[in-house]
């Protein structure tokens, strides 16, 4: 791709003239449809005003901007008395910056702001109006809870950093800006709480973030390959995703860091460890030996759904000497009735489950159901009913399923690892069951990021960390000691 | 980078696992009762804390392994250390690969022959030996966590069974069955050549990991011990895998036999000595020839015991191995001799530097 023309004047300063200033501007952009340039004249000044159509709102254009500027015109100012007006006695806009360069006028009529030009001068004033499109805060929807709170992360970065700081009013909660993405030129927001993140790990993310050489930075996964250390060699994911406010500041308080991406209702959270995956934000509104016992639930889930359908396979077809007797008999008596060994048709079932549930994600949600209703009923009891797969074993697959749906943020690892399984319990049995399930341990004790290892606090062991893992640790215990991700 | 350090609790896992496999697999053969066995090993274990003293204190005082101290003071006496350190573990993972595959082959009828049951360990272990010390640490943890749950499952399963009778205290001359047992049991611990290749890499005190792992080490295996000879009386010194026997006597409400869980550990503590062993021996290998890659010189360290291994385990001539004498001498020479050697060698406390 060539180097666009923009480019080449970024570093450039604005001229004195106004006619020349906007000649290259407009050239800059490529005579772009979009840019609105409106000349008016002030006294005996030659004025322009420019906005980007749909990023700058009309209103607050015509209130904040045009109003002014006229009433301003029947004192017949000079142009010196006008940019003197604008520069320092205006309150017209809260967000309002002077600029002397192309390279940050055009970047900042592309976020929204109004520039105002004046024939002379060679400096604009830029006011911040923006008034593009955007969702308001709604109900999350990929981390539903039942008593937590009920607002989410938008695309918008200035709303996604207030919903944080209406949570945090501390000034320890510090907000830092860069850009990424050579065309998207996207604002990037990293918020950590001053003495509870680590310093070197946030220059670490900040010179990550600044040594991308994205052209496009869209959503939060354009990020993940470039912040996430070990993100080729486990299957596992050190940063998490949350759409939710309140799980961000929760993980705030732990030390952990957020980047906020605009455009993305989804932040990153880091570093993170595997029992983070385990907790939800309702487990702090019920009693803690309920969140205790849920949270145990989860992690029984988590087996579940990565090992019970490889331990099936590998126990029924390898080491059936295990199951009681009325339960080898009834096993036996469905298996001896399909053509194909289990592992097959374990196989098929989850590769069709997986089909399934993607038809199901990407259809509109009347749609979706429907699938479910084909899927579940009707194939699954026409499969049972020609004698294609064993009942015991759609069970398996019934059961595994539900399980694999508590954890989310885990679904992609838990639908690989099955399939590991799977395949390694077919031909190995309980022997390739063992190996599978050391190589997993190696891969998990292998993710360290930003020198936390992902299985702490367990390993290494940090006792305090570990009050909050296998049990939900009390408001009053965690009052008196508060921990934070990389505490020894 | 700095070097990755290991916690004393990870190494104590590490080496437990390692032991825990050779004792789930084989007790020493000729022991002629329980009760001999365990006091040998406790009398064993007794003496392995003296002979622990000059690692221990040779790691405490310089934080360097064996190999590197040597190098310092002579290349060529470093080579030759590096290369009596390299045959023994070598000589340990072509052991621990073959009983893996024998003994998968002979108990459990998986559909793999006895060069895939090979492949399939050794890669596993070359894609552990290859991460970092800590990493190994952890997984050896969580091993031995198993390894602990795994006991508990089948003696709880096996306790009707259990009678203190069957440990047989008729022994014709019991200083001489102890003796030959507190041997047996020492000629069994390869495990003290790591501990002295891998304690200069722990992040605390190794005379008190020594001391720890000892009395850990002690325990568990009596316990072992106990548990299989109080069910299989003698029996338990003629069986190959005796856990495995005591295993499948145990039942619970879930299950009628606990071998599957039985398998499952045993071959995990297995891969967990033999990337330990593979680790090291890659270090070593990259101590003799320091242009090796680290990769290269752990597919190195896989594939010579393989190779040894695998004519064997094909041409069904295992057997021998099994029932052969472990070698006392090597581990003497490595755990004893050799930071004797150097700790008098050292007697200067090493400079804040080198700490």
């Amino acid at each position: 791709m060539s180097e666009p023309y923009f480019n080449n004047i970024k570093t450039e300063l604005l001229r004195a003239d106004l006619k020349t200033n906007l000649k290259i501007t407009r050239s800059a952009l490529g005579d772009t449809a979009d840019l609105n340039i409106i000349n008016i004249t002030i006294g005996n000044t030659e004025c322009a005003i420019l906005s980007i159509e749909g990023m700058a709102s009309s209103q607050l254009l015509a209130e904040l901007v045009f109003e002014p500027l006229t009433s301003y015109a029947e004192k017949e100012p000079t142009a010196n008395q006008i940019i003197e007006m604008l520069e320092k006695h205006s309150l017209m806009s809260t967000d309002r910056q002077l600029v002397t360069d192309f390279g940050t006028l055009i970047e900042l009529l592309f976020s929204g702001f109004a520039a105002i030009l004046l024939d002379s001068i060679p400096r604009a004033i830029c006011l911040g109006i923006q008034g593009f499109e955007k969702r308001t805060v709604s109900i999350p929807e990929a981390e539903q809870t039942i008593s937590g709170a009920r607002d989410s992360f938008t695309e918008t970065l200035r709303t996604n950093m207030s919903l944080v700081r209406r949570r945090l009013k501390t000034p320890a909660l510090q907000f830092e800006l860069c850009k990424v993405g050579k065309l998207s030129v996207t604002d990037i927001c990293i918020a950590h709480i001053e003495g509870r993140a680590s310093t070197e790990t946030i220059n670490k993310i900040m010179q990550k973030l600044q040594s991308i050489e994205l052209d496009t930075v869209l959503n939060a996964g354009y990020l993940m390959p470039f912040l996430d250390e070990t993100y080729n060699r486990s299957i596992f994911s050190a940063l998490t995703v949350t759409e939710r406010p309140d799980n961000a500041c929760a993980a705030l308080n732990e030390g952990k860091i957020l980047v906020i991406i605009d455009g993305s209702p989804g932040c990153i959270l880091l570093p993170t460890v595997f029992a983070d995956n385990f907790r939800t934000m309702d487990d702090y509104c019920e009693k803690p030996f309920y969140a205790a016992f849920s949270r145990w639930i989860k992690y029984a889930s988590f087996l579940l759904a990565v090992l019970l359908p490889g331990l099936y396979t590998a126990l029924v077809m390898f080491h059936p000497e295990v199951f009681p007797l009325k339960l080898l008999l009834n096993l036996a008596a469905a298996e001896v009735a399909t053509p194909y060994p289990p592992v097959v048709e374990m196989l098929l079932l989850m590769v069709l489950f997986e089909i399934m549930r993607e038809a199901g994600v990407r259809l509109p949600r009347s749609v979706g159901g429907a699938v479910s209703i084909v899927g579940g009923l009707i194939i699954g009891d026409a499969a049972v009913k020609s004698g294609m797969v064993s009942q015991p074993l759609l069970i398996v697959v019934g059961m595994t399923a539900t399980a694999s749906f508590v954890l989310p943020s885990l679904y992609p690892a838990i639908t690989v690892l099955r399939l590991i399984f799977i395949i390694a319990g077919g031909f190995g049995g309980l022997y390739g069951i063992a190996v599978a399930s050391a190589l997993l341990i190696f891969n998990i004790a292998a993710v360290d990021q930003y020198g936390t290892a992902f299985t702490s606090p367990l390993l290494p062991l940090r006792p305090h960390g570990l009050k909050d893992i296998f049990s939900r640790a009390g408001f009053r215990e965690l009052a008196k000691r508060h921990t934070t991700v990389t505490d020894d | 980078m700095t070097k990755q350090k290991i916690s004393p609790a990870a190494l104590i896992c590490l080496l437990l696992c390692a032991r825990c496999f050779t004792t789930m697999t084989l007790f020493p053969v000729g022991i002629t009762g329980g009760l001999t066995y365990m006091t040998g090993a406790l009398i064993s274990t007794v003496l392995q804390a003296f002979l622990l003293i000059p690692a221990a204190k040779l790691a405490a005082r310089t934080r360097k392994d064996p190999c590197t101290l040597t190098f310092n003071q002579s290349k060529n006496f470093g080579k030759a250390v590096t290369l009596t350190f390299l045959l023994y573990f070598i000589y340990e993972a072509f052991r621990d690969i073959g009983d893996l595959a024998y003994f998968t082959d002979y108990f459990f009828a998986v559909n793999m022959t006895r060069v895939m049951t090979v492949l399939c360990i050794v890669l596993a272990a070359v894609y552990g030996a290859r991460l970092s010390i800590s990493v190994l640490g952890r997984t050896a943890r969580i091993t031995f966590a198993g390894v602990i749950i795994m006991l508990a499952i089948i003696a709880a399963g096996a306790a009707d069974d259990m009678e203190i009778t069957r440990f047989d205290y008729a022994v014709n001359n019991l200083p001489a069955e102890i003796a030959k047992a507190a041997y047996a049991e020492f000629s069994r611990c390869e495990c003290l050549a790591l501990f002295c290749f891998l304690t200069s890499e722990i992040d605390g005190d190794p005379e008190k990991t020594a001391k720890r792992y000892l009395i850990s080490k002690g325990t568990i295996i009596t316990i072992i011990a106990a548990m299989v000879t109080s069910v299989l009386g003698t029996f338990a010194f003629a069986e190959k895998l005796p856990v495995f026997t005591l295993a499948a006597a145990s039942e619970n409400l879930i299950t009628e036999r606990s071998d599957a869980v039985f398998l499952l550990i045993w071959v995990m503590t297995g891969i967990v000595k033999l990337t330990t062993l593979l680790y090291c021996s890659a270090r070593c290998l990259r101590l003799l020839r320091p242009a090796t890659s680290h990769i290269g010189s752990v597919l190195f360290a896989g594939l010579l015991p393989t190779a040894a291994a695998l004519p064997l385990l094909l041409g069904y001539g295992w057997e021998k191995v099994i029932y052969s004498p472990r070698p006392v001498a090597p581990i003497i020479v490595l755990a004893l001799l050799i930071p004797a050697f150097l700790l008098i060698v050292h007697q200067k406390p090493a400079t804040e530097s080198e700490v």
